[in-house]
């Protein structure tokens, strides 16, 4: 899981006491950049941005991702700009996936300027990985020691972490696929064989975070199953049918995932949640490419729906979002919410699912839900900000001090939000195409 | 009979309503008119906010003005702002991505019309005044609002609403676009109002004659066919001659606000389509 696992005592706040964590980055954060005290009244405020072409926001949000890489000079991807302590430590998990991102961009956007530059990065940030996996294959989770900061030592965990391991494997295989450069391919088989080998016979791996299986653990199935696409090692595909199916038992009738928080006896994020229901999209869509059935789509669109009611309905509002429709941060079994604030990685999580749930089911309730949500986001982008930490960027949560990740711009939230924003340049583009 | 039609004065739908009920001389007519200006001072901003990106100076300025005096907690400004500028819904969850209707049409009635004006269609107000009256019917002709059960139970027969849509195959709103979307036949449906949203007993279905048609051509024709299902429904039921049916919910899907991306595939959809 992405940012939150960190370590020491800052993971301890944000893990048990999150509101404390809020405090203590209004105690410590630094006040007198005038970009944070701007960030914070616009929120008070609830100051949206101009709304402009996807593709204006997906280059800007691209850009955060280069002034974050170059704010460290190695390669990889810091997991955030925060408010205490400017730009973190790298995070192989995310800066993982964020190659994915930005080779996808590549194909919907062939002929963009930025194109020569995301490959020259996207290969910067393969190498960094690939030097620093282990020798069994697997990855570290949380924050790669790198800084020597104080605050930086207290985020670092030096545990192997299957989720984080798969999620790198989604970055490897997708610059294998434009690069065709084998080192990538084999680092992603050495990853692969390391998460068969510390599955559990049940299918969720111990290796999770806070050693605890969870629900989400499907996502890494995703990635098996991309990874048994280019090597068709069964291996691979029997594992990943496996995690999907100890998960589904996890899902209750009204589309709830139980065991999907990251953290111990809390409501999971809503960035949780859109993992599972992505992967369960993605299983579904492989499976049938490989003629092998499967209840997977069901089994995302019954959250989905829910979710997509949850949205329209206004029953959850919120000082801030009378407007529009409101996502909270976190819900409960019986979707019910008491936070007061969206996790926005969470949100553009969910404005993909619905992207791609129309692609396979041609249903316009998705498609006209992601395109609305995926607005929403994009208001609360600011591409204008002197703070190259903060423009273009999107925050952990909105307002900025809602406690999933308080005073932060993250990675995986940028990460998501271009994610989102390919796929519904993509659909439109076909939509649009069709009728010329 | 005594009709009680709910809807504001200045909808088009409601005048092409009025103006047809002269064929009734017999019924006695009551107009409810819900003026539901329910917006809190965070809504007011997001408006002022959402048509300062789109709209010139002029339209800024008045819908600022219109905010200012909507947010004004007195009713009377609010009903004099409605009655002075003729303005007959200004629900932005309404209004946002739809077109509005417009009609030259007047209203030209000859019998006696009762009106009320009403800030809450299942307020008790309501309820009380509905119940003092004792109305056979309830026609639905412009209302923006849920009916509720205490407003439901009072008519003797029951309320009726026609839903610019195919029922049970497109409940809730913009059906007349997820219905263009979709490449479906086009039509309007004629139901008993129950407790959930276009779920209740189905009348009868109207279908938009087949032709090329634009989008706003699509929604003045389905204008008419609202006002004429309504007029229908009351001689059918004046007759004792009809049989309702109820839906199969599983049949259909609740739809959702449409976004304006979606619209303007609407049009070029129904720009380009191919007649038979």
């Amino acid at each position: 899981m992405s940012s939150d696992t960190t370590g020491g005592f800052i993971y301890e706040l944000y893990s048990y006491h999150p509101r404390i964590a809020v405090l203590f980055h209004l105690v410590t954060g630094r006040w007198n950049h005038l970009s944070h005290i701007k960030a914070v009244v616009n929120d008070l405020f609830d100051d949206r941005q101009s709304i402009f072409d996807n593709q204006i926001h997906i280059n800007g949000a691209i850009q955060w991702i280069f002034n974050a890489q170059d704010s460290l000079k190695t390669g990889g991807i810091p997991a955030d700009y925060c408010f205490t302590w400017g730009w973190s430590n790298p995070y192989p998990e995310t800066s993982g996936y964020i190659i994915y991102s930005l080779i996808n961009y590549l194909n919907v956007f062939p002929e963009s300027e930025m194109n020569d530059e995301i490959i020259q990065r996207s290969i910067w940030i393969g190498d960094w990985l690939l030097s620093i996996q282990n020798d069994n294959g697997s990855y570290y989770e949380g924050l790669h020691a790198e800084k020597k900061n104080l605050l930086h030592k207290n985020m670092i965990i030096q545990r192997e972490s299957a989720f984080e391991t798969a999620q790198i494997i989604a970055g490897l295989l997708s610059l294998y696929k434009k690069t065709h450069d084998n080192k990538y391919l084999d680092a992603s088989i050495k990853s692969g064989d390391w998460l068969i080998k510390t599955q559990e016979t049940e299918g969720y791996w111990n290796l999770s975070h806070q050693n605890k299986p969870r629900s989400y653990d499907v996502y890494i199935g995703w990635r098996l199953l991309e990874l048994y696409q280019i090597v068709p090692n069964p291996d691979y595909l029997y594992s990943a049918i496996k995690v999907f199916d100890w998960a589904s038992e996890l899902q209750k009738e009204n589309g709830f995932f139980l065991e999907c928080s990251h953290l111990i006896n809390r409501d999971p994020w809503t960035h949780g949640i859109g993992y599972t229901v992505e992967a369960y999209i993605e299983a579904y869509v492989i499976l049938k490419r490989l003629n092998i059935e499967s209840n997977y789509l069901s089994i995302a669109q019954r959250t989905a729906d829910t979710l997509l009611k949850l949205y329209h309905i206004r029953g959850f509002k919120s000082i801030y979002y009378q407007d529009k429709g409101f996502i909270p941060a976190s819900f409960n079994e019986n979707w019910e919410s008491k936070v007061k604030f969206m996790h926005l990685s969470g949100c553009a999580q969910i404005a993909l699912c619905w992207l791609k749930l129309f692609e396979i089911t041609r249903d316009y309730r998705y498609l006209n839900a992601g395109i609305k949500l995926n607005k929403d986001i994009k208001s609360i982008q600011n591409l204008h900000s002197n703070n190259k930490g903060i423009r273009g960027g999107i925050k952990g949560s909105h307002p900025i001090w809602g406690f999933s990740s308080p005073f932060r711009f993250t990675n995986h939230s940028v990460k998501f939000f271009i994610d989102s924003l390919l796929e519904e340049s993509l659909i439109m583009k076909k939509e649009r195409g069709e009728l010329l | 009979m005594k009709i009680v039609i709910i809807g504001l004065k200045n909808h088009p739908a409601t005048i092409k309503l009025l103006n047809k009920l002269t064929i009734f001389p017999q019924h006695t007519f009551y107009l409810l008119q819900p003026i539901k200006i329910p917006y809190s001072p965070k809504e007011i901003a997001y408006l002022i906010r959402k048509n300062s990106q789109q709209d010139t100076i002029g339209i800024k300025i008045n819908r600022f003005y219109a905010n200012l005096l909507f947010h004004n907690p007195g009713f009377i400004l609010k009903l004099a702002y409605y009655l002075h500028f003729n303005k007959f819904n200004d629900n932005p969850q309404q209004t946002e991505n739809s077109e509005e209707y417009e009609t030259t049409d007047k209203l030209s009635i000859s019998y006696p019309l009762y009106e009320k004006y009403v800030q809450n269609v299942n307020s008790k107000k309501t309820e009380s005044w509905l119940k003092n009256i004792g109305p056979d019917l309830i026609i639905c002709s412009s209302n923006g609002s849920i009916i509720r059960k205490n407003i439901i139970v009072i008519p003797r027969i029951g309320i009726i609403n026609t839903h610019p849509g195919i029922l049970p195959k497109y409940r809730g709103m913009n059906p007349i676009e997820y219905t263009i979307l979709n490449g479906d036949p086009i039509g309007a449906t004629t139901y008993f109002i129950d407790e959930g949203i276009d779920t209740g007993k189905i009348l009868f279905t109207t279908l938009l004659e087949s032709g090329k048609f634009s989008y706003n051509d699509v929604k003045k024709r389905i204008l008419d066919i609202l006002v004429d299902s309504n007029v229908r429904a009351i001689e059918l039921i004046e007759t004792g001659k009809f049989e309702s049916s109820t839906q199969k919910l599983n049949a259909g899907k609740q739809y959702f606000p449409i976004d304006r991306e979606l619209i303007a595939i609407c049009r070029c959809k129904l720009a380009q389509k191919k007649i038979d």
